[in-house]
């Protein structure tokens, strides 16, 4: 006990240097975790974008669809394997899409697209594209199209304006409709927003004479759950191959994870998750640089005073303890304090995007970016500062406990 | 770049055809002077031999080319000119298409994805050829009235596609010439009624009874130095033609 | 004079206090030369991506890189290429002809993008060579091509079979050709492993129906500074040949390229700062408490007739001449670091990583580059902050009472 309150103490003599080396600990920590949150916040909304947008949790499509996208690699009897995935409790949302490669004209040009026939109610319900929208209306009934902010450009479209889509349908004739802009959408990413424009499915099937769909996407309640949900969705599909359908077979399904449909996107993030840890341990490697200087300073300065104590029956041990203490309260005070205020500007921060990314536009990132409140950085945060400052302070603590006590008298 | 209707108009008369009976010219309705203007230059069965003339402003084309069409289902296309593209060919079968090109001895069926592409370096696409005529099922037509145009006296219509129909025109604007009830100038507009292109026909010719414009521009408006100019040389209304004369092995093999 | 003297004595009569300053510096010092040769050693993995597809710089017809047109070609001349060849900064330089076209196999067919090369240059035969996983290179012969994996895989197509391209040509026209497969080459970006086909230039005009035409003049530098000169020079060369074309560098061909780094060195140097500032702290904490420790030696050098200025001079020479030595001492420790990380990258063995890597068309390694401006920019600022910190400590000398300070 006396040992702690001596260290404490001990802090409160040089004020200047402690206040210097706290001040260190508290702008690295904090820097620190603005730092990770950012990164957090620009990772988490590329996945949640991706996921909300592009891929759902999990994908069914015929095999070799997504290689060869071909119109008549359709799923066969498309309600009944929403009405099989709806029967799963994870499951918090299915809809099904028709993907058609087509044209798209206006009076002044025209540009290749895929025309994705959605079903408006599903498509609310397991995607956000409705909240990307930068001008008028999501998708309400016939002949309505959404086009991308880009799309709407290069062929010079406005709310209102009327399209011509073309295709070759499963007669393999080429047919054509006449739609209407509804909305006009720009998403962060702009290779998507390049490439699709969105209609109601059932405005199409009459002239594209598919009524079954190309891709089944499902929102879990919970992500995690996604390859379970997998492994038990092929399991029930496979109970129904061969069955007796009016029409087709699900024989030659395929069901993939979003990190399947897009590899590059989750070891992005898993590889980011690793630089976070090596920037943290970084951070701390130089806050300990200076506190074993600064505890080296300390045992310096009063090698005359330790010797002192130790001629008062303070034990080598006590004396150990007393500057490892010194040190920890140091780090501890710092970090604490580091760590409030970084994640109050956070919290500050997160309540607004902040816009200075800029390129990775066609990576899909976004340009804003607001900042992520991460409770397990914070931990590790905390628990990394808890060990650092009891092995830096060992360090130069340990020296002293090395240290003669004829040294001392010296 | 010259797009929907306007193209397909261009098309039809070099390729697509429709029945026709020569009608007299007296108070006609807007409906029916589109309709005897459609059906005046055009029989069940059409041979025509044309020059297409690309005009861009620092460069131009000429391509010679031999088409033969039956109904509005059945149409082929060879190209004589320039030599380096001679025997390249198209032929369209109800709504399929396939081209033939004798450098690499195929037919290469035209597919969704070239859809949008330049049909044989012209200003139309695939897609423009591949697509039904829509002139009359997909307008309704008003009489603006009558006037003179460069010396004709002429009727003014105006043409609305219907809601849902394919077409990407807000409206089309046609002069027609009273007596003869031929075409003589179209202008496509946008629907916020910007001209976008203008299309010119002339060199009316009397031919087996029928008047036929041998001589048609189409301008785009936006730009300047652009222009595609085809001139009809010959035409015979009633080739000797059937079904069978359609396929891919002629496509391939005509002279 | 006396007052470098006293310094310089000064830094070896206290050797802890030294050391302790001296490796700050060297923290700092190593730590954000690495970070930096960390980080353009993936850049330059990205810049030499874009380079080889792209070259340094590269000639075209004006307005061809926003939009690309058949139409927009420039004609292959002899006394552009001998301007070309007699210029020392160049490596090499090679004619290219790029065009969509449909690629026809026996069932299926593609639309595509055609590279036009001339394969005899030994830049082409590298930069493909290596991708190629089944068959040849070109055998030097004509009517050949090397189409890419994906793009075989669809038509299904081997090597030694026949594959049509049709292609809109140059002012409207129309070309065809049959070319053989010579060989299948891997792309690691998949979008472009299944678009791609190379092919000999002269192919590449028969079937763009554009002879002796190019996209361009791609112009591969035999030193990555001397672009912005070589690029003058061009602009120079069509200017007094009253020719409009452009002439433009890698950063422009590929606008994102710069941006992303640019965007990632945003995070970089808000690493450094993190580091600089907790190094800055360091070195201010150990100077205070230096001088604090001294006051009484100060005190009596005042005594003895130095002045407060001159003390200050010599604290602030005391720092500058342990940044000094931090620095140097850093950099000879540092830079052998560097250029064995350079020499040997560290591989990324972690399977599913490496393979994200890859499909971004980078290996799986993290490299570490050896440029100037990673070493001259942080030891301009590690200086930089010494000198700040070793301005504080006069604060104190000013404040100090000789009177009392002696009497204690």
């Amino acid at each position: 006990m006396i040992v702690l309150k001596l260290a404490w103490k001990n802090i409160w003599r040089n004020r200047m240097r402690s206040s210097i080396y706290i001040l260190a600990t508290v702008i690295g920590i904090s820097l620190t975790l603005i730092t990770l949150s950012i990164l957090e916040g620009l990772i988490e909304a590329r996945i949640k974008d991706l996921i909300d947008l592009e891929t759902s949790h999990v994908q069914i499509h015929k095999t070799s669809f997504l290689e060869e996208r071909k119109f008549t690699d359709f799923i066969d009897n498309g309600s009944e394997l929403i009405e099989v995935i709806e029967g799963f409790p994870e499951v918090k949302a299915a809809a099904k899409r028709q993907l058609i490669d087509a044209v798209i004209q206006s009076p002044y040009n025209n540009q290749g697209i895929r025309l994705v026939g959605i079903d408006t109610a599903r498509e609310k319900a397991i995607g956000t594209l409705n909240d990307f929208l930068i001008e008028g209306d999501f998708l309400e009934g016939k002949n309505k199209i959404l086009i991308s902010e880009r799309t709407a450009k290069k062929l010079n479209l406005k709310i209102r304006s009327k399209v011509v889509v073309s295709f070759q349908n499963l007669e393999k004739d080429i047919v054509g409709g006449a739609f209407r802009v509804s909305g006009i959408f720009k998403t962060p990413n702009s290779i998507y927003d390049e490439g699709n424009a969105f209609v109601v499915m059932n405005s199409i099937t009459g002239i594209s004479e598919l009524n079954e769909s190309h891709e089944v996407a499902v929102l879990l309640h919970r992500e995690e759950r996604k390859d379970f949900f997998k492994n038990e969705l092929i399991e029930a599909i496979g109970n129904r191959k061969g069955a007796n359908f009016a029409k087709g077979s699900w024989d030659f399904l395929e069901v993939k994870t979003w990190e399947e449909l897009k590899p590059e996107i989750s070891v992005y993030s898993e590889v980011v998750k690793i630089n976070n840890f090596i920037i943290f341990g970084l951070i701390l490697v130089g806050l300990g640089f200076i506190l074993i200087n600064i505890i080296n300073m300390i045992i310096q300065e009063r090698l005359v005073e330790i010797s002192v104590l130790r001629a008062l029956g303070f034990k080598r041990r006590q004396i150990f303890l007393m500057l490892v203490l010194e040190g920890n309260f140091m780090t501890l005070t710092g970090s604490f304090i580091g760590i409030f205020i970084g994640t109050i500007v956070i919290l500050v921060l997160s309540q607004n995007e902040i816009s200075i990314f800029q390129g990775f536009e066609s990576f899909g990132f976004r340009n804003e970016v607001t900042p992520k409140f991460n409770g397990v950085n914070l931990i590790i945060g905390i628990a990394l500062s808890f060990f650092m400052s009891f092995v830096i302070g060992l360090i130069p603590a340990f020296r002293m406990l090395i240290l003669k006590i004829e040294d001392l008298n010296k | 770049m010259i797009n929907g209707f306007g193209k397909m108009v261009f098309l039809m008369t070099l390729l697509f055809l429709g029945l026709s009976l020569p009608l007299e010219a007296k108070d006609l309705t807007a409906e029916e002077i589109v309709s005897k203007g459609y059906y005046q230059s055009r029989s069940e069965k059409n041979y025509l031999t044309m020059k297409m003339v690309i005009i861009r402003p620092t460069w131009q084309r000429e391509m010679e080319m031999r088409s033969w069409s039956l109904g509005n289902d059945y149409s082929l296309v060879r190209v004589d000119r320039p030599v380096k593209n001679k025997g390249m060919g198209t032929l369209k079968i109800k709504k399929e298409a396939w081209s033939y090109v004798p450098s690499i001895s195929r037919a290469v069926k035209i597919s969704s994805s070239q859809m949008s592409q330049s049909w044989m370096g012209s200003d139309f696409t695939n897609e423009d050829l591949l697509r039904e005529a829509s002139i009359i099922h997909d307008y309704t037509h008003r009489l603006l009235g009558t006037g003179v145009y460069e010396g004709v006296q002429v009727y003014l219509i105006e043409s609305i596609p219907k809601e849902n129909a394919p077409v990407v025109w807000g409206k089309v604007l046609s002069w027609y010439d009273k007596e003869k009830v031929i075409n003589l100038k179209s202008e496509f507009y946008d629907e916020e009624d910007i001209l976008v292109n203008t299309m010119l026909l002339s060199k009316v010719k009397k031919i087996a009874n029928r008047y036929l414009p041998t001589y048609q521009e189409m301008i785009p408006q936006d730009k300047p130095g652009h222009k595609t100019v085809v001139e009809i040389k010959e035409i015979d209304f009633n080739p000797k033609l059937g079904v069978g004369f359609f396929s891919i092995q002629n496509l391939k093999r005509i002279r | 004079m006396f007052i470098l003297k006293l310094a310089w004595r000064n830094i070896w009569r206290k050797k802890r206090r030294t050391i302790i300053v001296i490796i700050s510096v060297f923290f700092a010092v190593f730590l954000s030369i690495l970070s930096r040769s960390m980080a353009w050693g993936g850049y330059n993995d990205m810049i030499d991506l874009v380079v080889r597809n792209t070259g340094h710089i590269q000639v075209q017809f004006p307005t061809y890189n926003e939009d690309k047109s058949i139409n927009k070609l420039i004609p292959d001349e002899e006394s552009f290429r001998t301007f070309l060849a007699d210029n020392a900064d160049i490596l090499t330089f090679v004619g290219i002809l790029e065009n969509g076209a449909l690629a026809i196999g026996e069932k299926d067919s593609k639309p595509v993008f055609l590279l036009g090369l001339d394969t005899s240059k030994e830049i082409e035969r590298d930069f493909l060579e290596k991708k190629i996983v089944k068959g040849t290179y070109f055998t030097g012969g004509s009517k050949e091509v090397i189409l890419t994996e994906g793009l075989a895989k669809f038509l299904s197509l081997k090597v030694g079979d026949q594959v049509a391209f049709l292609a809109q040509g140059y002012r409207g026209s129309t070309g065809a050709d049959n070319l053989t497969i010579v060989g299948i080459a891997k792309i690691i970006n998949p979008l472009l492993n299944s678009q791609l086909a190379y092919l000999p230039l002269g192919d590449a005009q028969f079937i763009s129906d554009a002879p002796k035409l190019l996209t361009g003049y791609k112009v591969v530098l035999k030193n990555h500074q001397d672009i912005a000169k070589v690029k003058e020079e061009i602009k120079n060369y069509f200017t007094s040949q009253n020719v409009s074309r452009d002439v433009l560098d890698y950063n422009e061909l590929q606008k994102e390229l710069k941006q992303q780094i640019e965007s990632d060195s945003l995070f970089n140097y808000f690493l450094l700062l993190i580091i600089y500032l907790i190094m800055g702290f360091g070195i201010l904490a150990t100077l205070l408490t230096m001088v604090l420790e001294r006051k009484k030696e100060l005190a009596v050098l005042n005594a003895l007739g130095l002045k407060k200025q001159e003390i200050n001079k010599m604290i602030l020479l005391e720092a500058v001449l342990m940044g000094i030595g931090g620095v140097l001492i850093s950099l000879l420790l540092t830079v052998p670091v560097i250029a064995y990380l350079n020499q040997n990258p560290i591989p990324i063995t972690d399977p599913s990583i490496s393979k994200g890597i890859e499909s971004y068309g980078l290996e799986p390694f993290i490299k570490f580059a050896i440029q100037g401006d990673i070493f001259y920019y942080q030891v301009v600022i590690v200086f930089f902050i010494v000198f700040l910190c070793s301005l504080l400590p006069r604060f104190i000398v000013n404040k100090i009472d000789l009177s009392s300070t002696l009497k204690n």
